[in-house]
């Protein structure tokens, strides 16, 4: 008698909830195909309650499972996803429903590791279980997967513990490629789309102490990373970015907090924020009803869909508390991920120019004086260096800017650096922060330095490029 | 053998061959027939759809009606629907939603309008070259009218007593009485003149030009908005729009002190390394002050989120919302006008721009069907035309579709699917572009591109028409693809859309639409419309045919101009140096290109250096080298180029 009464209300809830937004990313672009009836509307992720976090940038306790559930079947019983792991969970589904990518580990002293399977738990495929901690997996346009995965880079962050870059790989295995060589944080990748992969990543500031992250793009061969949201407004610890099907970006944020070995290795994103669709370098607005869950995604009115305490639900806009979906949830747990398992328009996709066999990228500004170096006369490109990111690097090249203000230069690809602007007397007129990486083959453009992320460039061809690029090698320290 | 089992056998062989004949050419019919159609159609494509008289490519019966630009009457009531492929212009009951009668232009229409009293209707004819007058009721044509070349928008003055007519061919206005009180008039404008607007209070009427001027490559293009005074057809301002092109619809402010012109800003000069934040292109809305001549672009591009092609605006009867089409994107964009005049002091031409600037007065965007076109307000209304998608929405002032005319039911063919696919933006990143933003009806835009596969600043090649294309591999200017696949394929979404590629089943129809297309029709000189001087035009053939120069020495083989350029299409699918590598330039070798239409094409040569075909043999350091021509006179020369400006 209770269940009769009850279902109407728990399929009202999950319609709502089919309807709203994918948590790994989502576009608006033509419509897939829709996938074949599945018993699985949602992946839920579920520890037992009060477990403790076991890795924070994994951001799952040890325990954790990954459910399947089926909201218009009260009685079914869950799909386990990850059966036979000891721990699982943060579901991500391909476009078309039809692929699932988590995160797991066999016993709690492995490495975790990216995992993909069928909806249903079946053809289960390892994807990044190796030697080095992976996590936070999306599914790119192509059918592989990006996430990240711990690097031997100098860790920046003590309460991360290690460095992280993005890498993408194949579903079913490969060797992973690294894409990112940023500043040793590279975290939480997902979707966007227009096909750019979104993720979080620290960055040094302008000296010790002033360190935080942003949300950066780049598309999934590593090209063209560019900053899209955070600056010194935005709380400095930024994690688990979602995209909704109408862009809108959400992300929870919060503070480095002092610890037991001191300053600076703790962390806290408690505060949940959501970005302007169409403007998402603008201020990020806070959604204090969301404060306290580990991830906030967009839905498709506005809302945001919650995992908070032992249910999750949609948070309507203004609305004070997450509606409960309310399925048949194992008792004694808390809900720490929910992912609508549906499909949703296919991100665009990218042809990339890269080839590994090159081994020089480029850079090109189209004026390095602007928006305000007006006294800029050269450029100075420093090797940047993971293990002192304050300090001074050796100097890779130093070049005239030409009469427009532009530069064209040829560097080491993969290798991060950042870029100096000096006067006539060698006096430093502005100096990166976020350091630069290119990949083989890739010529990136700039407009300026410190440029807004919506600046379009003037219709001029840079003087620059009537020479050829100027050239690193070989590598002379200065 | 006996002579019986002779004849026998022979007559056997005979049906073998000619029945083995038929199966082959049945084969190949079928084989040519499915380039341009997609695996699992119909046989919608016949031979008779290509192959008139007119040969390669005719009106045919059956063409789809395609509406194009639309005038909608005084009244809000009937809309004045051009359907250039089936060479009619619809009159559509607004409230009715249908075709209650139609005008017969005796051509194919290019624009129309509707006279201040509602009672006649101006439809311009861009292959006969006239403007006709037809009564609005009955659609009958009352009065013929010469204009330039390929005359296409027009707009009637405040007292419905005189047009004035863009003509794109000639690239001037002509300002016609209607009464014959006035003798006829030519005025210079830009480069293919394309759509004309009377003011509201009718002291101005604005010309904006399709392409931008021949001229330096390595400067910013621009585009002419020409601004003549309403009642005398004078020219009273020529004002240039920095970097914009493809303007091809005009608005005035509901004040009279604005032209709004959407347009594609180009950044052709900049190496196209990425495409978003409108790195190669951006829509923009031109606004001009009427009074000063200020000119503010404003762009409809947003951070992440482009607008291509930007296609018809019409403003609200208060004119304090402009509905802007976007025929790449399929779209309306809800500008607000107020808004949009406080932000031109951030929107200062020629400068880098903030994409974020268009939140300000973009208030939000509505989708549309296939490839928008023409918009006109209709009362507190909207008719547009959804040009390939053979419909007609009328819109609220939200934008919202509130009703549709369907002229066409049947589902597209593959040259229809082809031609959505060339002007879909969203293949490309962001939706940015399509195909036809560099191409505006598969021709060219005439501008130069920095490719970065090429290597950034090196071999900055002009870009080349797309129009009787087929036959005429290789392509690119290094004649590197050796066919339109591949032209359209991987290339293409590598170097320019930086997204997927077209999927098999739409580069196969982009490439069979494209197979398909004619090249442009021959344009007589400047100032001739009728009267193409067939005496030149044969001394000119001479020229171009001669293997001796003019002292009876012998032209070696590599000097005459047929070698390389062999009729019909004008090349031979080869490379030549004819002398004009230059210095970022790779090589000197460069795909001979084809002469069809080569009268529209210009600028001229791999790196647009000859602004004007007899540039092409007078510029210094080419001398002979493209073909012995030293001994020429002007006159010869003069001569020569009528010839090519047939072909």
């Amino acid at each position: 008698m209770t269940a009769t009464r009850h279902r109407p209300a728990v399929g009202a809830v999950a319609l709502v909830l089919l309807g709203a937004a994918a948590a790994c990313g989502g576009r608006a672009a033509p419509p897939v195909a829709a996938p074949p009836p599945s018993p699985v509307a949602w992946l839920v992720t579920v520890a037992p309650r009060g477990a403790p976090v076991a890795d924070e940038v994994v951001g799952l306790p040890d325990g954790a499972r990954l459910l399947g559930l089926d909201l218009a079947s009260s009685g079914a019983v869950p799909a386990d996803l990850g059966a036979g792991l000891a721990s699982a969970g943060d579901a991500c589904v391909t476009a078309d429903a039809m692929r699932v990518a988590f995160v797991g580990r066999r016993a709690p002293t492995d490495p975790w590791g990216v995992w993909t399977c069928a909806p249903d738990g079946t053809d289960r495929r390892a994807v990044a279980v190796g030697a080095a901690d992976a996590a936070a997996p999306a599914w790119l346009p192509d059918g592989r997967l990006v996430f990240a995965m711990a690097v031997p880079d100098p860790a920046p962050l003590p309460a991360l513990r290690r460095a992280w870059a993005l890498f993408v790989a194949d579903d079913g295995g490969g060797a992973p490629t690294r894409i990112t060589f940023g500043a040793a944080l590279d975290l939480d990748p997902t979707l966007l789309a227009d096909g750019r992969v979104m993720y979080a990543a620290w960055q040094p500031g302008s000296a010790e102490g002033k360190g935080r992250f942003a949300l950066f793009t780049v598309h999934p061969d590593g090209t063209g990373a560019a900053r899209l949201h955070g600056d010194a407004t935005t709380p400095p610890y930024l994690r688990r970015p979602r995209v909704g099907v109408d862009g809108t970006i959400a992300f929870v944020a919060g503070a480095f907090t002092a610890g037991d070995g001191g300053a600076r290795d703790g962390v806290r994103a408690s505060r949940a924020f959501v970005l302007d669709a169409r403007n998402p370098a603008a201020a990020a607005a806070e959604v204090p009803a969301a404060a306290g869950a580990r991830v906030v995604a967009p839905a498709a009115d506005g809302g945001l869909i919650v995992a908070s305490g032992p249910t999750w639900g949609r948070l309507a806009r203004g609305a004070a508390v997450p509606q409960p979906a309310a399925a048949g949830l194992p008792a004694d747990v808390d809900v720490w991920a929910a992912t609508p398992l549906e499909a949703r328009p296919r991100p665009q996709g990218h042809l990339s120019l890269v080839d590994p066999r090159e081994a020089w990228g480029q850079l090109l500004a189209l004026d390095a004086r602007f928006p305000a170096t007006p006294g800029a006369a050269r450029v100075r490109v420093r090797r940047y260096d993971r293990a002192a990111p304050y300090a001074d690097g050796a100097v890779l090249l130093e070049t005239d800017l030409a009469a427009d203000g532009s530069f064209f230069v040829r560097l080491a690809p993969d290798t991060p650096v950042r870029i100096d602007l000096v006067d006539a007397s060698g006096a430093s007129v502005a100096r990166s922060t976020t350091p630069v990486w290119v990949r083989p083959r890739e010529t990136r453009g700039c407009v300026g330095c410190h440029e807004a992320p919506d600046v379009s460039p003037a219709n001029r061809r840079p003087d620059a490029v009537l020479r050829d690029a100027v050239r690193a090698f070989p590598e002379v320290a200065r | 053998m006996s002579r019986r089992r002779r004849v026998l056998m022979a007559v056997a062989v005979a049906a073998v061959l000619l029945g083995g004949g038929t199966v082959v050419a049945r084969g190949w019919a079928h084989r040519h027939a499915r380039t341009f159609s997609a695996p699992g159609d119909p046989a919608d494509v016949s031979c008779a759809r290509c192959h008139g008289k007119d040969a390669p490519v005719k009106v045919a019966a059956n063409a789809r009606p395609t509406p194009f630009d639309l005038a909608v009457s005084p009244d809000g009531r009937r809309a004045f629907v051009v359907c250039p492929p089936q060479q009619r212009v619809l009159i559509v009951d607004v409230d009715d939603r249908e075709v209650v009668g139609e005008i017969r232009p005796g051509g194919t229409p290019g624009s129309v309008a509707v006279s201040p009293d509602g009672a006649r209707v101006a439809v311009t004819v861009v292959d006969t070259h006239e403007v006709v007058v037809a009564d609005a009721g009955g659609g009958s044509v009352r009065t013929r009218h010469a204009t330039g070349t390929e005359p296409h928008g027009v707009a009637f003055d405040a007292t419905g007593g005189r047009l004035f007519v863009a003509n794109t061919g000639s690239d001037d206005v002509s300002v016609l009485d209607l009464a014959g009180r006035v003798p006829a008039v030519r005025r210079p404008a830009g480069h293919e003149p394309y759509a004309v607007a009377r003011s509201p209070d009718g002291a101005t009427v604005a010309v904006v030009s399709r392409r931008s001027d021949v001229g330096n490559m390595d400067a910013p293009p621009a585009t002419e908005v020409t601004l003549l005074d309403g009642a005398t057809g004078v020219v009273r301002r020529r004002v240039r729009l920095p970097s914009c092109h493809m303007a091809e619809a005009v608005a005035f402010s509901a004040d009279s002190a604005r032209v709004l012109v959407p347009s594609i800003e180009a950044r052709n000069l900049v190496p196209i390394l990425q495409v978003d934040r409108g790195w190669v292109m951006a829509g923009v809305i031109a606004s001009v002050d009427v009074a000063t001549g200020a000119v503010a672009l404003l762009p409809l591009t947003e951070p992440m989120r482009g607008f291509a092609d930007p296609a018809g605006l019409a403003l609200t009867a208060d004119g304090r919302r402009a509905l802007v089409l976007s025929g790449g994107t399929d779209e309306v964009a809800l500008v607000d006008t107020d808004a949009l005049r406080a932000a031109e002091a951030e929107a200062a031409a020629d400068a880098p721009r903030r994409l974020t600037l268009a939140l300000r007065y973009v208030r939000g965007r509505a989708p549309l069907r296939s490839n928008p076109r023409a918009i006109a307000r209709a009362g507190d209304r909207f008719v547009v035309t959804e040009r390939l998608a053979d419909a007609i929405a009328i819109l609220d002032a939200d934008g919202k579709v509130v009703a549709r005319l369907e002229l066409d039911r049947s589902p597209p063919d593959a040259l229809r699917r082809g031609e959505q696919v060339f002007h879909d933006a969203r293949a490309a990143f962001q939706g940015h572009f399509a195909c036809r933003s560099c191409h505006p009806g598969a021709h060219t835009d005439g501008l130069t591109y920095d490719f970065e596969i090429d290597g950034v600043g090196r071999d900055v090649v002009l870009n080349r028409s797309l129009r009787g294309v087929s036959g005429t591999e290789p392509f690119k200017w290094v004649g590197t693809n050796a066919t339109i696949d591949r032209q359209c394929g991987p290339r293409f979404a590598m170097v320019l859309s930086r997204a997927d590629v077209f999927d098999d089943a739409s580069l196969k129809s982009l490439v069979g639409w494209l197979h398909s297309l004619p090249p442009p029709p021959p344009r007589p000189g400047a100032g001739r419309v009728e009267g193409v001087d067939a005496a030149a035009r044969e001394r000119g053939k001479k020229l171009f045919e001669r293997a001796v120069r003019k002292d009876g020495r012998p032209i070696p083989p590599s000097g005459r101009c047929t070698t390389c350029h062999m009729l019909p299409h004008g090349t031979t699918g080869q490379r030549a140096d004819v002398g004009t590598k230059g210095p970022r330039d790779g090589t000197g070798l460069f795909d001979i290109p084809h002469l069809t239409g080569v009268a529209t094409k210009a600028p001229y040569l791999h790196d647009a250096r000859a602004t004007t075909l007899e540039e092409i043999w007078t510029l210094p350091d080419v001398r002979d080298q493209h073909g012995v021509v030293t001994d020429l006179s002007k006159a010869d020369l003069n001569d020569l180029i009528e010839f090519l400006r047939g072909l």
